[in-house]
Parts: C-alpha cells; sequence; structure tokens
C-alpha cells in the first residue's frame, strides 16, 4: 500500500518528515543555544512538532473538518480524537512553559545571566 | 501527492523553524517564532483542524509570545552585533542522527492524507464518534463532542494543569509576584 | 458501586488543593490542616479500596458513563492499588514531617495536593493519552516544589534542568501513543492491547512506538545517562520535597512502564522482540553499575542517596525487560520498598541536617550518641536498600535476581549481586561514621549544632511554632516507623504474592 523507497517517504509522508525536521530544530535549539528563553523556544518548538504528528494523522484527502450535521451527511471527516488531543497537549505546553519562564526570572534574579554557560560556572563555583 | 497549498505552508514553516533557531536577538527570535505558529495554525486549519488552528493562534502565537515578551522584559534581552548565531556543528551532527533515527521509523507509516489508515476506519473510535456524536451528545462539532462529552476527564486534566501552572509559578515566584 | 472510590481518590486533592490558596487570603496557616484532611481522606479510600480489590476483584470505572474505548476509564486492579496505598502513605508521611520541616506557605500546600492528586491519576488510569495529562500536572508541581527554597539559586537552575529533561521525556512518550494511534486508532490501554495483537508484534510502527515510550520513561525514571536532571534535583530540593519526590515521582512513571509494557504490549510483545529486550537490559545494567559506583563516589550524602536511585531504577526497569513472573514480581516488590526507603532516608537526612547541619558523610562523625532515635531509622531504611534479609529491600532484590536466573541472564544477576556489593559499601560508610567515629576526630560545626530535641527528650516545637531549626519528635518518629516498616515488610513475601497473584496472572496468561 504504501511506498518503501526514500523517495516515497518523501512524496507521500512528507508532513511527517517536517514534523521530523521542526522537533529537530527544537533539540538543536535546546542544545546549542546559549540563551536560557530561546532553549525554552526550542522545547516549545520540539512540543509543536507532535502536535503537527497528531494533526497529519487525523487528516483525510478531500475530507471536511469533523462537523457532522444532524443528518450525518457529507464526508470522508477528519478523525476527531488526535485533534481533541493536541487541543489538551497545547495547553499543557502553554503552562510548561510559564513555569519554565517563571525559573528563568528566579534565575536572572540571582544570577544576573541568562546565559546557561555563565550560570554553570557561578554554579560550580557556589 | 503534496498539493501547491501544502508546500507553501510547509516552506514557510521549516524556513521560520530555522530562523529562529539562527537569529541572535532572543526579540526576534520571539517575534519569528510567532510567525511560525501563525504558520502552524494554518496548516491546522487546512489539515481540517480549524478548532486547532485557532487554538494554536490563540496560545502559540498569543499567550506563548506574550509571556515570553514579559520574560525579557522582566531580565534582558543583550545586545549582540552580529545577526545570526554560529552555527554549532556538533549539535548538528547529534540532532542529524536524532532526525534519521525517527525519520527511519517512517516508511511503513501510511500516505498522508490516506482514509483507510487504522486510525481513520477503527470502528470503536473515529467511526463511532463520527456516528453516533450528535445523537449521544447533540453537537454537530465532533471535535467539542469528544473534548467535553467521551474525554471530559481529558478536559478537566487541562483545566488542572493550567491552575498548576498558576500555582508552580507562585511556588517559584512568591506571591509579591501576583499581588 | 466500590469503584467510585478511583475517581474520588483523584478529584479529592485536585479540588481541595484550591482551598490553601483561598483561604490563605484570611489566615496565614491554612494550608497544612487542609492538606491534612485531605491526606487522611484518601489513605483511607486507598486503604479501603485495596482491601476490596483484595475481596471482589479489579474494578473499573467508566467516567461519564462512557465505556471504553468510546470514553476514559479508571482501573483499579492489585497493582494500582498497591501504588495508590504507597502514594496515599508516604504522602501522609511527608506532610507530618513538612509540618516543622517546612517549606512553609499555603501555595506549597496547593501544589502537594495537586501532587498526590496527579499521582493518583497516574496509578489508577487505564487511558493512554489521559497517563500523559496527569504525568504532566504531577511534572509541573514537581519542577516547582523542587525550586520551593526561594533563596537557593542553585534548586532553581536543577529545576529548570528538570524542566527540559522531563518535557522531552513525556514528548517521547506522547510521539510513542501518536505511533500507537496510528497503528491502532485506539488510546484505551484494555484495547490497544488486543488492537496491537491483531496489527502483530513484528509491526515496526508498533516496535517505534515501544522504542519511543521506553526512552520517554528512561527519563522519567533516570536511567543513565538520562539520568543528568536528578542528582541536582533530589540534592538542591528542599528536605521534605526530596523524600516526596524521591520516593514518588519517579515510581509513578516506572509504574506505568510497568502498566504499559505488560498491560498494553504484553509479554508476547518482549518475547518476539529480542533486540528490543537486549537493549532493555545492557542499558538497566549500565545503570545498575554506573549508579552504584556513582553513589559510592559521593560525599554528600542527599546526593548519595540520589545516584542510589539511578541503580535500583536500573534494576527495576531490568527486571521488566526479563519477562518472567518472578522478575517482575521482585520489580512491584523493590518499586514499593525503594519508595519507603527513600523516603525515610530522605527525612532523616533532613532530620540530621537541620539539627547539626551534618550534609556530608563526614559530618556525620558521632551522630549516633546525639540522635540515636534517628540515626537508627536511618540505619534500618540503609539495610533495607543494601537488601540484607529480612527486609523489603531483600526481598525486591532475591526475586528479581531469581528471575534473571530463570531467564537465564547471568549477567543480569551478577551485576544485582556486584551492586549490592557497591550499596553494602555506601551503606557501611555512612553506618561507620554515624556509630564508629567520635565527633571529635571530624570536624563538627559548633555553629550549627542546635541541640535536638530527641525521641528521648519530650520534644516539641519551638514555642512561638514558627522556627523551622529545630526537629520535633514526629519527625524523628516518623523515620524510625518507616525504618521499622521496611525490615518489617521483610516477612511479608508471602502476603504480597498473594496478594499480587490476579494481575501477574493476567500479565503472564
Amino acid at each position: 500500500m504504501t511506498d518503501g523507497s526514500v523517495l516515497g517517504l518523501i512524496t507521500t509522508r512528507y508532513a511527517y518528515l517536517v514534523v521530523v525536521f521542526v522537533a529537530t530544530v527544537g533539540l538543536y535549539m535546546m542544545i546549542a543555544n546559549q540563551n536560557l528563553v530561546k532553549k525554552l523556544i526550542g522545547l516549545n518548538m520540539f512540543q509543536t512538532g507532535i502536535f503537527l504528528f497528531f494533526i497529519t494523522s487525523a487528516y483525510v484527502v478531500d475530507g471536511s473538518s469533523a462537523i457532522v450535521p444532524a443528518d450525518g451527511a457529507g464526508g470522508p471527516f477528519a478523525s476527531p480524537l488526535p485533534q481533541v488531543i493536541v487541543l489538551t497537549a497545547i495547553v499543557v505546553g502553554v503552562s510548561l512553559t510559564a513555569v519554565g519562564l517563571a525559573l528563568i526570572i528566579r534565575l536572572y534574579a540571582e544570577y544576573g545571566t541568562l546565559r546557561a554557560d555563565a550560570l554553570r560556572e557561578v554554579i560550580a563555583d557556589e | 501527492m503534496i498539493t501547491p497549498i501544502e508546500l507553501m505552508l510547509f516552506v514557510f514553516v521549516l524556513i521560520s523553524a530555522v530562523a529562529t533557531a539562527l537569529f541572535r536577538d532572543v526579540l526576534a527570535s520571539i517575534v519569528v517564532f510567532a510567525a511560525y505558529s501563525l504558520g502552524l495554525a494554518v496548516v491546522y486549519t487546512f489539515y481540517r483542524a480549524p478548532d486547532v488552528g485557532l487554538t494554536e493562534a490563540a496560545i502559540g502565537a498569543g499567550i506563548t509570545t506574550v509571556l515570553l515578551l514579559l520574560t525579557i522584559a522582566k531580565t534582558s534581552r543583550p545586545a549582540h552585533e552580529k545577526i545570526f548565531e554560529p552555527i554549532n556543528w556538533p549539535a548538528v551532527a547529534v540532532c542529524g542522527g536524532f532526525a534519521l533515527i525517527v525519520s527511519s521509523t517512517l516508511f511503513a507509516f501510511p500516505s498522508v492524507g490516506d482514509p483507510n489508515t487504522a486510525a481513520m476506519t477503527n470502528p470503536d473510535v473515529t467511526v463511532y464518534y463520527l456516528e453516533n456524536a450528535y445523537e449521544e451528545t447533540g453537537v454537530e462539532n465532533t471535535v467539542t463532542a469528544v473534548l467535553a462529552a467521551y474525554r471530559g476527564f481529558d478536559t478537566f486534566g487541562e483545566a488542572v494543569v493550567v491552575f498548576a501552572a498558576g500555582v508552580a509559578s507562585m511556588i517559584v515566584l512568591g506571591r509579591e509576584v501576583f499581588a | 458501586m466500590s469503584d467510585v472510590f478511583l475517581p474520588l481518590l483523584v478529584a479529592i486533592p485536585i479540588v481541595l488543593s484550591v482551598v490553601p490558596l483561598i483561604a490563605g487570603l484570611r489566615y496565614e496557616r491554612a494550608g497544612w490542616p487542609i492538606a491534612f484532611v485531605g491526606s487522611i481522606t484518601v489513605t483511607a479510600i486507598a486503604g479501603y479500596v485495596a482491601v476490596t480489590i483484595a475481596s471482589s476483584g479489579r474494578l473499573i470505572h467508566a467516567l461519564g458513563n462512557y465505556p471504553q474505548p468510546y470514553g476514559i476509564e479508571l482501573v483499579g486492579d492489585e497493582l494500582s492499588a498497591l501504588v495508590a496505598l504507597l502514594i496515599a502513605i508516604v504522602s501522609l508521611a511527608v506532610l507530618l514531617y513538612a509540618r516543622t520541616a517546612g517549606p512553609r506557605g499555603n501555595a506549597f500546600y496547593s501544589g502537594y495536593l495537586l501532587l498526590t492528586g496527579g499521582l493518583f491519576g497516574v496509578a489508577l488510569t487505564g487511558d493512554m493519552f489521559n497517563l500523559f495529562v496527569f504525568l504532566e500536572i504531577t511534572s509541573l508541581v514537581t519542577y516547582a516544589l523542587v525550586a520551593s527554597d526561594r533563596t537557593s539559586g542553585k534548586a532553581a537552575y536543577a529545576a529548570f534542568k528538570y524542566v527540559f529533561l522531563g518535557t522531552v521525556g513525556a514528548s517521547m512518550y506522547l510521539l510513542g501513543v501518536g505511533y500507537l494511534y496510528v497503528a491502532t486508532g485506539t488510546l484505551n490501554m484494555r484495547d490497544l492491547q488486543e488492537a496491537i495483537a491483531s496489527v502483530g508484534y513484528g509491526d515496526p510502527i508498533v516496535q517505534a512506538a515501544f522504542g519511543f515510550i521506553l526512552v520517554g520513561f528512561a527519563i522519567k525514571v533516570a536511567l543513565f545517562p538520562l539520568h543528568t536532571w536528578q542528582p541536582d534535583a533530589y540534592t538542591y530540593a528542599p528536605d521534605s520535597v526530596s523524600a516526596y519526590i524521591s520516593a514518588l515521582v519517579s515510581t509513578a512513571s516506572a509504574y506505568a512502564l510497568i502498566r504499559i509494557t505488560y498491560g498494553v504490549f504484553t509479554q508476547s510483545f518482549l518475547e518476539a522482540n529480542d533486540l528490543i529486550v537486549t537493549a532493555i537490559l545492557v542499558v538497566a545494567s549500565v545503570s545498575i553499575v554506573v549508579g552504584s559506583l556513582l553513589a559510592l563516589m559521593q560525599t554528600e550524602v542527599k546526593r548519595m542517596f540520589a545516584y542510589s536511585s539511578v541503580a535500583q531504577f536500573g534494576m527495576i526497569v531490568a527486571a521488566i525487560g526479563l519477562a518472567n513472573e518472578t522478575a517482575l514480581f521482585g520489580a512491584i516488590l523493590h518499586l514499593l520498598g525503594h519508595g519507603l526507603i527513600k523516603a525515610g532516608l530522605f527525612m532523616a537526612a533532613g532530620v540530621l541536617a537541620t539539627a547539626y547541619g551534618a550534609r556530608t558523610v563526614t559530618d556525620y562523625a558521632g551522630l549516633s550518641r546525639r540522635s540515636p532515635y534517628a540515626v537508627g531509622g536511618m540505619t534500618l531504611a540503609g539495610i533495607a536498600l543494601i537488601g540484607l534479609p529480612p527486609s523489603i529491600g531483600f526481598l525486591g532484590k532475591w526475586f528479581m535476581a531469581l528471575g534473571a536466573v530463570e531467564a537465564g541472564a547471568w549477567g543480569v544477576a551478577a551485576v544485582i549481586f556486584a551492586s549490592t556489593m557497591l550499596t553494602l559499601a555506601y551503606v557501611f560508610r555512612l553506618v561507620e561514621m554515624l556509630y564508629f567515629r567520635s565527633p571529635s576526630a571530624a570536624r563538627t560545626d559548633e555553629s550549627a549544632a542546635v541541640e535536638v530535641p530527641d525521641a528521648s527528650t519530650d520534644g516539641v516545637a519551638a514555642p512561638d511554632g514558627g522556627s523551622i531549626d529545630r526537629v520535633t519528635v514526629a519527625q524523628v518518629a516518623i523515620v524510625v516507623s518507616i525504618g521499622i516498616t521496611v525490615i518489617a515488610l521483610g516477612f511479608s513475601w508471602e502476603l504480597f504474592a498473594d496478594y499480587l497473584d490476579p494481575v501477574l496472572g493476567r500479565f503472564f496468561a
């Protein structure tokens, strides 16, 4: 049913590749950027990759959104469950961001820097 | 096959993601990230998830951006001479490895938009919701029906997470911040 | 009808968590009594549920009357009942300890109640995505509690690191759930078990799903080399919080891994995928050895206990990978035992730190004479940690090692033995300091030495009731009772074997 070649992967599962790419850029930001705020943006981006995964899994070509009229006409429809999951996960994500930012404010008040490398040095000397 | 709209949207998302990572100035990074979120919101809407698109626009591009801006207002925004961050090649190698491993699991995946996947045809989940949601809950929007009725417990958990974030911020920062 | 108690276990602490904040507007000290009422109530319910399940089998509650797989259900079986009981008892013990030890403030008690409710949610849910939601509730509160000492920048940095690793772990888990959804189209655990069997255990998407879930939980339970958040978090958190999270937070994740491995993927999946099993055993074995060695190298006591947890969870994960009934029985015993042991050890360390400012191994010289009861409790918990008989630690390690031998995994058995020797070394070093070194030989910080009203004297809280520099009888009594409990449970293996028989029977049908 599906094409197992690399070309097939690119032409028919392109959205999943975008998922991987976005999550990878997020991972890169968490590792490589020294600014704490940018690290947190990276964490956010990593999560958005997974949201896109769920939305892609719910999508049907030529379908419509999952609003079914009383007579059940229309369709095919997108799968509602992954969309519900993403709605919840987005809210969970922003809550985590809020806590991460609160910690950043605490760290800045304590050490006066937002750079991870500088922080590590100060903390090692404490 | 990929449609021209999808192609344009994905190119926009990819470029804004990379730009977010590479801009040295934090403010620039935050602004580009907001654009990235909006791009994703349009992708979600195109993928027939208008509720999620709206939420992503409001929360991802809206609230998250405001929170990020408040944080740099309360802390600092270091000045830079260069526009872009230097690329950290060891990190690129690690992330490339991660990307290759995850991509290698995608070969067994169904095509994007395939109507005959397990997720689409499971008679007890997707099909059941689409066929019975209106009758059982009286809501035409199946997403709302699942969110509020069938999986109301998740939504309860979601509300708890928001409350927990408030409590957590109070624990971390002390009450004076909220006074 | 008993199944309505399952949602109550989750809902009571969460609903009550709002009260300290509201009452706190008028009453400065409203938090503790409210948390206490909540904690007593859920302990009673958890006990009742555990007894009911023993007599009438597992309880299933369909939330909102939507049966699975349309809705979400809570499942109380023998395993989740024991974990819920552990959560209830340790929460109560930590609360009694925290009354005088701190941290203070109504926000802390709100966080405490949220964490308790979240942990019950993890223990009871029967749905893969709902599990993610509750894991995130617990994590979110844990990050904040680690940083709840607002004078400590190190604690804030430890919490910040924890936010990143914890969230990446949870996201990997969520990705694994997404893969399962693509492969099967469902999220309910019992429904998934059948769906995965019909898709096939060799399906690459199912295999990848297990891989992502495993990596996610490896971060959450702090297996080497993904453990880097854990030692700092346990070391710099306030003592009450260290005791609470070391006993319960990773424990809940390890429980979820057991539930998903055997209740969703099943033993047949492990049997069909040798490569995955080998990977689990190798990573877990490395974790056991490295964790034990790092623990041995530490001079700071809390950090030593933290690395010890890396090794203990390595053992539990190894036993999960062994895929036989004996090893899993041992893993469950060790999971429960380790929770109690670590709660006792961290609280004992907190008592000694509060009373004498003792935080390193050398600070502990001769403390047995000054605080015989707290040190006695710590020693008993230490014996259980080594795994000397009779103790719950011995039972757990014994059955895990026996399971390794049964499975022909001699390497794992050898690693468990080696770790026991290393644990003996670092616990003995502590015991030797406590009992056989005179305080004059080692340096003591006189300024930090406050006379401790130990259980031998009639100790009460400081007259103003507000100083946390003093140790109360209640704190020492909790440490001692945990010490006695973990030894006494060493005689209980038949009790546990009988109790867990139905759930093990379902896992190894």
